[in-house]
């Protein structure tokens, strides 16, 4: 026992296991995640204050703040159901090792080309077109959830088919148990966010 | 993203996580955590590159973003239930006497306080001069001084590690 403190670190430290995904790869997985967090919490408080300015130019009329007298609403027009051309189709594949899952996300559809600070983004993996995502660990821990206002599907036109996925995300449940994983994407184009969910069973 | 100080990020995340995940092990005291612990820490210092002085103090400055956010795991104490790769036993509980001295050590170490073990982990892992140490800890080096020998005896006194010994310190013998 009287041995010598740093080589006793030495030892300890000596045999870490391969990681689980490219360093570089993974942190910025991470980055772009804190980025499209932050992104979508400006662009919700943005529409927030633009709603609220809204709706306080429209109903309050006069010095009284009366909300304005309206017409009786109109009688929708029935629309004629066209199938939309644009789709992905989501496929989660979990990894479980001990309590901790690493979940890959792929897709594969046709999507419209987003159109970032004027200029429409290049054909690339179908996942980086993404308008923001959302996901759930079925457990006690925090939902992600981040979405762009928008602005980037306005003026695309280009219809682009193709797949792609996200790297690999990694989760440490606190107790056994089963779970549901659910993930939903967002595509310009694509009417109905593209949902996936998967039962992940922690032994 | 800028492409050319991202590949240079990219290059320092590459070539140095398994030091960083060596030294994330011995904070935190399981593989899994370390990792999470190195990628935690370089994406804080991601959004904060352009602040550096120079390159140099790119890893200088991951180091006291791990130091940091180890401390705010365990005070948030969200970690209260995670995997453990090895099962810890009684040292007396080995039928043939023989104890895993890196588990002991382990375990000494989980009875410090969380920056007094990062201290120590600087000091004699990392093999860090205590102005640097002072410098990732956000101290004095007085303080540093102090946090290395309060460490050192705390682990003497941990009956599992009696013996140790330190460069620049006197063995106590168990």
């Amino acid at each position: 026992m009287n041995d010598d403190l740093q080589a006793r670190f030495q030892r300890l430290a000596a045999d870490p296991p391969p990681p689980t995904a490219i360093p570089s790869q993974a942190v910025f997985a991470r980055v772009r995640k804190v980025r499209r967090r932050r992104a979508a919490g400006v662009a919700v408080l943005a529409t927030a204050a633009v709603a609220a300015v809204f709706a306080i130019s429209t109903n309050l009329t006069d010095i009284d703040s009366q909300p304005p007298v309206l017409g009786p609403p109109s009688t929708p027009t029935p629309a004629a159901t066209v199938p939309s051309p644009y789709g992905v189709k989501l496929t989660l594949k979990p990894v479980v090792k001990g309590r901790t899952v690493t979940m890959t996300v792929s897709g594969s559809g046709t999507v419209l080309l987003p159109i970032a600070q004027g200029q429409e983004l290049p054909p690339q993996n179908l996942m980086a077109l993404s308008e923001g995502s959302a996901y759930s660990w079925g457990d006690d821990s925090e939902p992600f959830s981040a979405f762009s206002n928008g602005a980037e599907c306005a003026k695309a036109k280009t219809p682009y088919k193709g797949s792609g996925s996200i790297p690999p995300d990694t989760h440490t449940y606190a107790k056994a148990g089963t779970y549901t994983y659910s993930y939903r994407e967002r595509f310009c184009g694509v009417k109905e966010d593209a949902t996936a969910s998967v039962q992940v069973t922690i032994r | 993203m800028d492409p050319g100080r991202d590949q240079e990020f990219a290059e320092f995340v590459d070539g140095r996580f398994t030091a960083l995940q060596r030294f994330g092990y011995l904070l935190t005291g399981e593989w899994h955590l370390a990792e999470d612990l190195v990628q935690t820490a370089l994406t804080k210092v991601w959004f904060h590159r352009n602040s550096l002085r120079s390159a140099n103090a790119l890893e200088s400055y991951t180091r006291t973003a791990m130091v940091n956010t180890s401390t705010q795991w365990w005070r948030r104490k969200w970690r209260g239930e995670t995997p453990t790769e090895i099962m810890p036993e009684p040292a007396g509980d080995s039928p043939y006497g023989v104890v895993d001295d890196r588990d002991l050590l382990l375990r000494a170490l989980a009875t410090l306080p969380r920056r007094t073990r990062a201290t120590l982990v600087l000091r004699y892992f990392e093999d860090l001069p205590e102005a640097e140490i002072a410098q990732i800890m956000g101290c004095s080096v007085g303080t540093v001084k102090s946090n290395v020998s309060r460490g050192l005896a705390k682990l003497r006194e941990h009956q599992l590690v009696a013996g140790i010994s330190a460069p620049g310190m006197k063995a106590v013998e168990s």
